[in-house]
C-alpha cells in the first residue's frame, strides 16, 4: 500500500465513487458479455430486406408512399437501393427509387417513394435492388 | 465578507460535486467530436463485435496506466486506479448515451444491440475524457512532471496519440487521402511527421524539465523520445484502424499508406501531449 501524504488523498473513498465505479464495471461486463455472445452467433445471414407500406398520402404533384424497410438478416446493408413499381392491369406504369445509407441487422428505417399516378388505382410492388457491405 | 465566506464554506461534499462536473465535462469535450461524426454512428452498427471487445479490453489496462500518472490521487495502488477507470467508464456511458439520444442516433427502430454497440463505441473516448477531466490537469495544482518515470512518459504519449487518432481514424478521409498519395507523398509525410514530432519533443523536454544536453550519443533525444513516440503512435494507429475496419481487404502497400496517414496526427499528438499533461 502506498503511503499517502498528498493533499488530494482522502482516507476513505467516497461512497458515490464506489457506486459509480460499480455501475461502470457492470456496464462493461454486460457489454462485453453481449458482444461476445453476438460474436459467437456463428451463422451469418446476409441482409434480408422486408418492405411494408405504412402510409399513402396525396401531396402537391402526386402521391407519397411511406414504407418501413426492415433488415432481418445478421449483417448490415449499406447503400441499400430500393425500387417501387406501380402497375395497372399487369403492365408497369411507373417505377421510382429510394436509397438507405445504413440498415443495421434487426433494425428498420422509413423511406418514401414519390409517385405521380395514384397508387390506389393499381398494384404497388417494392423490392431491394442491391447493397454494399459497409 | 460574502465572497470569502463562500470560499471558506466548501464542504467535503462540494469536492465530490466538483469532481462529477469535471468528469462529465471531460467526457463531453473529449467525446463530442466523435459523437458528432457520422462514420462513428455507422461503425456502431456494423463494427465486428470481436474488435470492439479487443478495444475495450486494451482500453482498461491503458486507462489504469493513465490514471496512475494524471495525479488524481496520491496513492497509486492498482485498486484505486482501477476504481477511477470504472468511474470514468460509468460517466463515459452516461454521457455518450445522453448525447447520442439527443442527436437522434439512438432509435427504437434500431435493434437494442445496435444501440448498445453505438453507445459502447463512443464510451471508450468519452471515458478517457472523464478520466482526464477528473485529474488535476488544468487546475493549476497539477505538477507531477518531476515524479514521472519512463513508463509514465509513455502513458502521456498514449493519451495524446489516442486523442488525435480516435478523432481522425473513423473518417472516410483517412482512406481517401491514402488513395491520392504516391509512395513519395507517403515518404515525405513520414519525414515531416518525424520532424514535427522531434520539434515537439525538444520543446516538451524543456517544459517537463527533462534535459538531454548530457546526451550519451548524438541525437539521443531523437531515439529516446521521438522514435518511442512514433512507435506508440504506430501501434495505436494500427489498433484503431483495425478496430474500425479501415485495413480490411487492403494490399500491404495500401495498409502502410493508411497507417502513415493516421500516424501523422497520432504521432504529433503523442509528441505534443507532454506540453499539456
Amino acid at each position: 500500500m502506498d503511503e499517502s501524504t498528498g493533499k488530494h488523498d482522502s482516507p476513505a473513498t467516497p461512497l458515490w465513487e464506489k457506486l459509480t465505479g460499480a455501475i461502470g464495471f457492470i456496464f462493461i461486463c454486460f457489454t462485453l458479455g453481449f458482444l461476445i455472445w453476438s460474436a459467437s452467433q456463428a451463422e451469418e445471414h446476409p441482409p434480408e430486406i422486408v418492405i411494408s407500406v405504412t402510409d399513402i398520402r396525396q401531396i402537391n404533384d402526386g402521391f407519397l408512399v411511406v414504407v418501413r424497410v426492415k433488415n432481418s438478416g445478421t449483417k448490415t446493408a449499406a447503400d441499400l437501393n430500393l425500387s417501387g413499381t406501380l402497375s395497372e392491369h399487369g403492365s408497369e406504369t411507373e417505377t421510382v427509387a429510394a436509397r438507405i445509407d445504413f440498415l443495421p441487422p434487426n433494425s428498420s428505417k422509413m423511406a418514401g417513394f414519390f409517385f405521380t399516378k395514384d397508387p390506389s388505382q393499381g398494384t404497388l410492388k417494392f423490392r431491394p435492388l442491391g447493397y454494399q457491405e459497409p | 465578507m460574502p465572497e470569502i465566506s463562500v470560499v471558506e464554506s466548501l464542504k467535503p461534499g462540494d469536492e465530490s460535486k466538483r469532481e462529477v462536473g469535471r468528469a462529465i465535462g471531460g467526457a463531453v469535450i473529449f467525446g463530442l467530436p466523435m459523437m458528432m461524426t457520422g462514420e462513428m454512428w455507422w461503425l456502431g452498427f456494423y463494427i465486428d463485435p470481436e474488435r470492439l471487445v479487443v478495444l475495450i479490453l486494451i482500453s482498461i489496462p491503458v486507462f489504469v496506466g493513465i490514471s496512475r500518472i494524471i495525479g488524481f490521487r496520491e496513492s497509486r495502488n492498482l485498486a484505486d486506479n482501477s476504481l477511477d477507470v470504472f468511474v470514468a467508464y460509468a460517466f463515459g456511458f452516461a454521457v455518450s448515451g445522453i448525447v447520442l439520444l439527443s442527436l437522434g442516433v439512438l432509435s427504437l427502430d434500431n435493434s437494442a444491440g445496435a444501440n448498445l454497440t453505438s453507445v459502447m463505441l463512443q464510451a471508450v473516448p468519452a471515458s478517457l475524457g472523464a478520466l482526464l477531466g477528473r485529474s488535476e490537469i488544468g487546475s493549476g495544482e497539477h505538477d507531477r512532471t518531476d515524479e514521472r518515470n519512463y513508463f509514465d512518459e509513455i502513458m502521456v504519449m498514449v493519451v495524446g496519440a489516442l486523442f488525435l487518432a480516435l478523432n481522425v481514424a473513423p473518417t472516410e478521409e483517412v482512406v481517401l487521402i491514402s488513395y491520392q498519395m504516391s509512395a513519395w507523398h507517403t515518404l515525405s509525410l513520414l519525414i515531416f511527421t518525424l520532424l514535427v514530432m522531434h520539434i515537439f519533443g525538444i520543446v516538451g523536454s524543456y517544459a517537463s524539465g527533462t534535459k538531454y544536453e548530457e546526451a550519451p550519443v548524438p541525437f539521443f533525444s531523437f531515439y529516446a523520445y521521438t522514435c518511442v513516440a512514433y512507435l506508440v503512435a504506430l501501434m495505436l494507429s494500427l489498433l484503431v484502424l483495425w478496430v474500425f475496419g479501415r485495413l480490411d481487404h487492403s494490399s500491404p502497400g495500401q495498409m502502410l499508406a493508411v497507417t502513415q496517414v493516421l500516424i501523422f496526427p497520432a504521432g504529433i499528438g503523442a509528441a505534443a501531449s507532454r506540453l499539456i499533461i
